[in-house]
């Protein structure tokens, strides 16, 4: 190569160690990250002063709605499927099964069977009746499932306020 | 950015045969590569979710015939220890010492009027309530004891419990009570427990209501309380004091026939 007399430096920025970082927190987030079923039914949960954890797996989610319907589901959509807790429509796409009060607790005895399930939990639209829910408590503790988990947000300002006024 | 050397200093095989070979430098673009690592990242960043759901919990009593109900002492006569507290189908809520009609009250004030009839049981006041529930989360918090104090004393005796309220003082740096001030605490921890109350609410009300009440008890620390089926009687009740609108129920009855007791 024949070099000019005035020779350009071309500037080069190594970006291998920035690259390596990104690969870095790409890995890490890639294994962290645990995809949250979508959600079939949108409701609208209730705030408390409660700031208990519910755990990512090992539980059975009762969810109703508004209307009171309730459907029930495990941490993932295919351990749904395969437990039945939602069935194949007509045009062919997945979606959860109503249940009634009723049909609840021999499912979650299966479920219990199977290990999969040591945790029952209801997520329950705040404008839903009270009626509904109280069908569910009972039926549950009818069959000795006393603990149940109600999915609250938390709810932080009216404690603060609270505490203020004492 | 990156570059590959592929060495051009191997030695041809055989002996004498050898032939030039041009140094190839191998430079792979990464910059493709890189896009879509940063793609990838920038969507699990975006997709992981960090906040787990939040619960309440809720222990239902067992409810079977051949278990008896939990004792509970209950003033026989005055039944002031314990308020039933209903709730309407419009979502209003009234409140009811004993056998009294009940009484309506303001969503707001629930809370307050639970610490008051707590301080009531032992004719204190609430700053003093609010201490001895401060203590009591000391003490059950405290990593030597791990229980509740009344608990406490039901396993070790009263002079372990004493002790043991002088150990859990000491790590939080509190002052020490002394020994009468010690009996008289205890004495009032059992009176504070003993308040009752009994939740009924109507099957047209909201489930934000139960999820109201259970919480404003445990903000209050009112740890005895139990739902209980909303019967004719209440609604009733509630509809002499004009709280409820009344009316045939359109909900379906229960599944499982209430046992009347």
């Amino acid at each position: 190569m024949a070099a000019p007399k005035k020779r350009r430096i071309p500037i080069t920025i190594d970006m291998t160690p920035m690259v390596d970082i990104a690969f870095l927190l790409l890995i890490f987030f890639m294994s962290t990250t645990v995809f949250r079923k979508p959600e079939e039914v949108q409701v609208k949960i209730p705030t408390s002063h409660s700031s208990f954890k519910l755990p990512e797996r090992g539980m059975v989610v009762i969810t109703i709605t508004p209307q009171d319907t309730i459907y029930m589901s495990l941490e993932d959509a295919a351990l749904d499927y395969a437990n039945s807790l939602s069935e194949q429509k007509p045009d062919g796409s997945i979606r959860g099964k109503h249940f009634t009060a009723d049909q609840i607790p021999p499912v979650i005895n299966a479920l219990q069977i199977k290990r999969l399930v040591n945790r029952v939990v209801i997520k329950c639209d705040k404008e839903a009746n009270y009626g509904t829910v109280e069908n569910v408590m009972e039926t549950l503790q009818k069959n000795d499932l006393n603990i149940l988990n109600l999915v609250t947000d938390l709810e932080e300002e009216r404690a603060v306020q609270t505490s203020a006024g004492g | 950015m990156g570059a590959v050397d592929l060495g051009g200093s191997k030695k041809p095989a055989g002996g004498g045969m050898s032939w030039k070979r041009p140094r190839v430098n191998i430079r792979i673009d990464m910059t493709p590569m890189v896009d879509i690592a940063f793609l990838l990242l920038i969507f699990f960043m975006v997709t992981t979710v960090f906040r787990l759901p939040q619960a309440m919990e809720m222990n239902l009593p067992e409810n079977k015939a051949d278990t008896p109900p939990p004792e509970s002492k209950i003033f026989e006569k005055k039944l002031l220890n314990v308020w039933v507290m209903r709730i309407g189908d419009r979502d209003s809520i009234a409140v009811a010492v004993g056998n009294d009609s009940p009484k309506p009250l303001a969503w707001d004030s629930v809370r307050a009027k639970l610490l008051e009839r707590r301080a009531a049981m032992f004719n204190g006041t609430r700053e003093e309530v609010m201490k001895m529930d401060a203590l009591t989360d000391l003490f059950r918090k405290s990593e030597s004891s791990k229980r509740d104090i009344l608990k406490y004393e039901k396993d070790f005796g009263a002079p372990a419990l004493f002790m043991k309220i002088d150990s859990v003082a000491d790590a939080n740096k509190l002052p020490r009570m002394s020994e009468p001030d010690k009996q008289k605490f205890f004495e009032d921890m059992k009176k504070i427990d003993q308040l009752v109350v009994l939740a009924k609410i109507d099957r047209k009300a909201k489930y934000l209501s139960l999820v109201d009440l259970v919480d404003e008890f445990n903000v209050s620390r009112t740890f005895r309380f139990s739902i209980d089926r909303y019967t004719t009687y209440d609604d009733s009740l509630m509809r002499l004091a004009g709280f409820t609108t009344g009316g045939p129920k359109d909900l379906p009855a229960p599944v499982f026939a209430p046992s009347e007791g």
